[in-house]
């Protein structure tokens, strides 16, 4: 028998023998200190003018994606745990897991803190210690809140008494699907009150108004009543949520199995290429939402141009970007290597249709920019725009290569960071 | 020991399992037999607690499992279809975990039942699929719960190491262990079972003892 905590010992097992997760968490800190970096300088001048305002605002926001942040993560840790089917099938010792859980959480989500503080390092330093108390007490409480609200959305997915609110809600969701999707939000909304005040109160401690100095605890409160609420439905429904959960992959898999058609995304474009549509088949049916999340936002992005936001639009296709450079192993990922071994398929024709599914997908968000940069007659954002858009596809390129020789994913991140790069030259060269 | 009334699970428009009635008792070593897409492991899913019926219920002892899954949990070792390990762990260590959640301190007897040798210190991402459904199966039994559920846990197993793990089954059926083997090899199921359940469609066919093996080949 362990002596500890046997989740804390598994999981610190964990941590050192997979050599990549330090390395990963080394390379996304370096990633976090940069865009850091970049922030800091146009965060204290937009602070310039009215400052008590924006600096409240600005706060708020902060704390409020942190929250939302660390409530998604929550959802991961307390519901859809990647290693349940390993300790599920055994008795599950509540407290100490969800404690374990909690302290992984904070140890991943950490990175998000020190941007979200990295950002402010160019305000006023008397400012900094007071922002960094409503940051870190925004993060802890957040994680406090998501376990309560987590667990309390197993609790939600079953009772009877909330089924018909549940069904107001689901959509075309089963209707325990639709307690875990509003939980994120109930943790938000529950949190919000606490972080319109504590943020008010950062603000007023700045302005010398030590008495308000006690608000900025708020989230933190909050969270640790979320926490001990956690603890308390731990017992009785931890266990649960994988019930809820197997209920509701039951679910989809009948009603995906049901409808599969045959269509795929562009399969026209594939008609007498074999390999490149075996890969669109599965981009389209493992990971539709990537294909119509790049329409969606590259719609988005396309009004942004169009309002004359081209810089925030440059930084969400920024943020794509860099992610979307990762998906080439992850479409790789559910490809069987025995097979492309069995069949004789060389490494070289896997990449090559790797990367034209690649080209397809991400055309997804270049076509609604570049068709509105072409109707508004924008010439100069045709180079801010199609340069890192041609660079994300070439770090793809570069992504699916390592991806199809099995490397390692560090190699990965650092694609990311050039895409990254590359986006935020050229925002910086737009002004 | 296991009480199964009016047991149903649907999804959608599919019924999985339709209205099954039986009891297991202490010493039982039951064959649950059944086609592929029968509703097998959709049963066995419910009576370990990973799935909810849809109707019906499912006592362990005197616990119903929808009521009190932690408690029916401490009662069931299982092995799954597919097991799931800790790969980054030593079969030992995965066998201290076990011990550790199920509050026991029998980690020699897992390492018995597994019988890997000194494999036991090597990672279990090392392991070929055989060891690590052993590992799997040292797991479900090294706290000695009453009641055992394996489903096609002897899948894949050299024959001399089914002959080993269905030996120590039967020294643990004859101590009062309830087993329920759900298997495609009957011949296995000869040698050992107590009862067979023959389910198909998910409805129960036949529920009778082991003299009724013939039969049930026969429809199968």
């Amino acid at each position: 028998m362990f002596s500890i905590n046997p989740y804390t010992a598994v999981a610190r097992y964990k941590r050192k023998r997979t050599p990549y997760i330090r390395l990963m968490w080394v390379m996304q800190l370096v990633l976090v200190i940069v865009v850091a970096f970049l922030l800091r300088e146009p965060l204290s001048i937009y602070l310039l003018s009215n400052t008590a305002h924006r600096l409240e605002q600005l706060l708020f926001r902060t704390g409020a994606v942190l929250v939302a942040f660390t409530a998604l993560q929550t959802y991961g840790g307390v519901v859809r745990h990647p290693e349940r089917s390993i300790f599920g099938v055994h008795p599950v010792l509540s407290t100490s897991f969800l404690k374990t859980v909690a302290v992984e959480q904070a140890r991943h989500s950490v990175l998000a803190v020190v941007l979200a503080i990295g950002v402010w390092s160019a305000v006023p330093p008397a400012w900094v210690p007071w922002i960094g108390t409503f940051i870190v007490f925004s993060w802890l409480g957040g994680i406090g809140a998501g376990y309560g609200v987590h667990l309390g959305s197993v609790w939600a997915a079953r009772t009877p008494m909330l089924h018909g609110l549940l069904d107001l809600i689901r959509g075309q969701n089963p209707r325990e699907q639709a307690a875990f999707i509003y939980a994120p939000g109930v943790a938000l909304g529950g949190m919000g009150l606490s972080l319109i005040l504590a943020s008010g109160a950062t603000r007023l401690v700045i302005d010398g108004r030590m008495s308000f100095a006690g608000w900025i605890v708020l989230p933190l409160v909050v969270g640790a009543g979320g926490w001990w609420i956690a603890m308390r439905l731990a017992d009785r429904y931890l266990i649960r949520a994988g019930m809820v959960l197997s209920d509701i992959d039951a679910h989809w898999g009948v009603l995906e199995h049901g409808e599969e058609d045959n269509s795929v995304y562009l399969e026209w474009l594939a008609q007498n290429n074999p390999q490149r549509l075996r890969l669109l088949r599965n981009s389209w049916r493992l990971h539709r939402w990537i294909t119509l999340g790049l329409w969606a936002m590259g719609c988005v992005m396309a009004l942004m141009i169009w309002v004359d936001s081209t810089s925030s639009a440059m930084l969400i296709g920024a943020v794509l970007g860099s992610v979307y450079t990762l998906y080439p192993r992850r479409l790789l990922a559910s490809e069987p290597q025995w097979l492309q071994w069995s069949l004789g398929i060389e490494d070289r024709f896997q990449w090559k249709s790797t990367s034209e599914v690649m080209a397809l997908v991400w055309m997804g968000l270049c076509i609604p920019c570049l068709s509105m940069i072409w109707l508004l007659g924008a010439e100069g954002l045709w180079l801010s725009f199609g340069i890192p858009m041609l660079g994300t596809m070439m770090v793809s390129l570069l992504n699916g290569w390592w991806a199809v020789k099995q490397k390692s994913p560090v190699l990965q991140m650092l694609g990311v960071m050039i895409a990254a790069m590359i986006w935020m030259t050229m925002w910086f060269w737009m002004g | 020991m296991i009480e199964v009334k009016n047991l149903e699970k649907h999804y959608g428009r599919v019924h999985a399992v339709k209205g099954l009635n039986f009891t297991l008792n202490p010493g039982d070593f039951v064959g649950f037999i059944g086609g592929n897409g029968a509703g097998k492991s959709t049963t066995i899913k419910m009576l370990t607690g990973q799935l909810t019926p849809t109707a019906g219920s499912i006592r362990i002892g005197d616990v119903d499992i929808v009521d009190k899954p932690q408690v029916a949990r401490e009662k069931i070792g299982y092995v799954p279809e597919f097991p799931d390990l800790y790969t980054y762990l030593t079969g030992r260590e995965m066998l201290e975990f076990v011990c550790s959640v199920r509050q026991s301190d029998s980690v020699a007897r897992g390492i018995d039942i597994a019988g890997l040798g000194t494999d036991i210190d090597r990672l279990i991402r090392e392991y070929s699929q055989g060891m690590r459904r052993k590992m799997a199966i040292a797991c479900a039994l090294v706290a000695s719960p009453p009641i055992l559920i394996l489903d096609e846990a002897l899948n894949g197993l050299d024959p001399s190491s089914v002959k080993r793990i269905t030996n120590i089954l039967e020294l643990e059926r004859e101590k009062g262990t309830c087993i329920v083997l759900s298997t495609h090899v009957l011949d296995t199921l000869e040698k050992r079972a107590t009862r067979l359940l023959y389910i198909d469609k998910g409805e129960l066919i036949s529920d009778c003892g082991i003299d009724g093996l013939s039969d049930i080949r026969e429809r199968l």
